[in-house]
């Protein structure tokens, strides 16, 4: 691949790492800061499961953004066996969090099917 | 990456994990103070349900927080098997602690959803504990 268009794909890979983690301290904030303003309104209970979905929804996008950072690494990167497996395990552990983040927040696994209301 | 954004994302990192931290050890105090202040309206029992609850929350959402630092990280770390296997072996284990702790708060595993009706008149009675 020529040189400069692999550092326009390996910039892009950077933007899109960088926007990821601003959801995720914009997110944090923003979920911690909502419950500590209405900690007074809302019981534990409720303000727990409140918070607790907020910050895996966050987490959910950001990991949903490094998806497609890993996807255009995919492209730029040195292939070596070492390399391809090291990205490969990362890309499991970014699926089996996100995996679990649904899990914590719909109560499910993504591949079951949604509960009857 | 650049070297001055590696530094940065290092620690936003560490504070995100400070702030999990914190989110730990306050909601500990909290439930222990909250624990002596509960010993003139309830029962024994009652209380060190309510006990085990509050620190299991705080451990849940502090865990959260602890999983958002570690993402961080995956974003930075040099990609090496033994580099991103330890990320692997840190986020297992606490994806194992989240599950064990939403087991004892809920008493289900988190896959296995209750009925709603046994959930709500559940909540309605936890309620009147918290106040």
């Amino acid at each position: 691949m020529p040189g400069e268009i692999a550092h326009i794909i390996e910039l892009a890979g950077v933007v899109l790492v960088v926007s990821s983690a601003l959801v995720i301290v914009v997110g944090l904030l923003v979920a911690l800061g909502t419950y500590l303003y209405q900690i007074h309104h809302l019981s534990l209970e409720e303000g727990y499961s409140q918070l607790k979905s907020r910050l895996a929804q966050v987490l959910m996008l950001a990991l949903e953004i490094l998806v497609v950072a890993d996807v255009v690494e995919t492209v730029t990167t040195d292939v070596s066996f070492e390399s391809l497996a090291a990205l490969g395990l990362l890309i499991i552990v970014r699926t089996w969090l996100s995996w679990t983040l649904e899990l914590e927040v719909e109560g499910r696994w993504p591949w079951q099917p949604r509960m009857e209301e | 990456m650049p070297p001055l954004l590696v530094t940065i994302l290092d620690h936003v990192s560490l504070l995100i994990e400070l702030v999990g931290v914190g989110v730990l050890i306050s909601g500990a105090l909290f439930s222990i103070v909250r624990y002596f202040y509960h010993s003139r309206v309830l029962v024994r029992t009652a209380r060190t349900k309510e006990f085990k609850r509050g620190l299991g929350r705080s451990v849940v959402i502090g865990l959260e927080v602890l999983v958002a630092a570690t993402i961080v990280k995956t974003m930075i770390v040099k990609p090496s098997l033994a580099s991103i296997g330890l990320l692997a072996g840190i986020i297992a284990i606490r994806t194992l602690i989240s599950w064990s702790m939403v087991l004892e708060i809920e008493g289900h595993w988190p896959w296995h959803s209750k009925p709603r009706m046994q959930d709500a008149s559940q909540k309605g009675a936890c309620d009147n504990v918290n106040r």
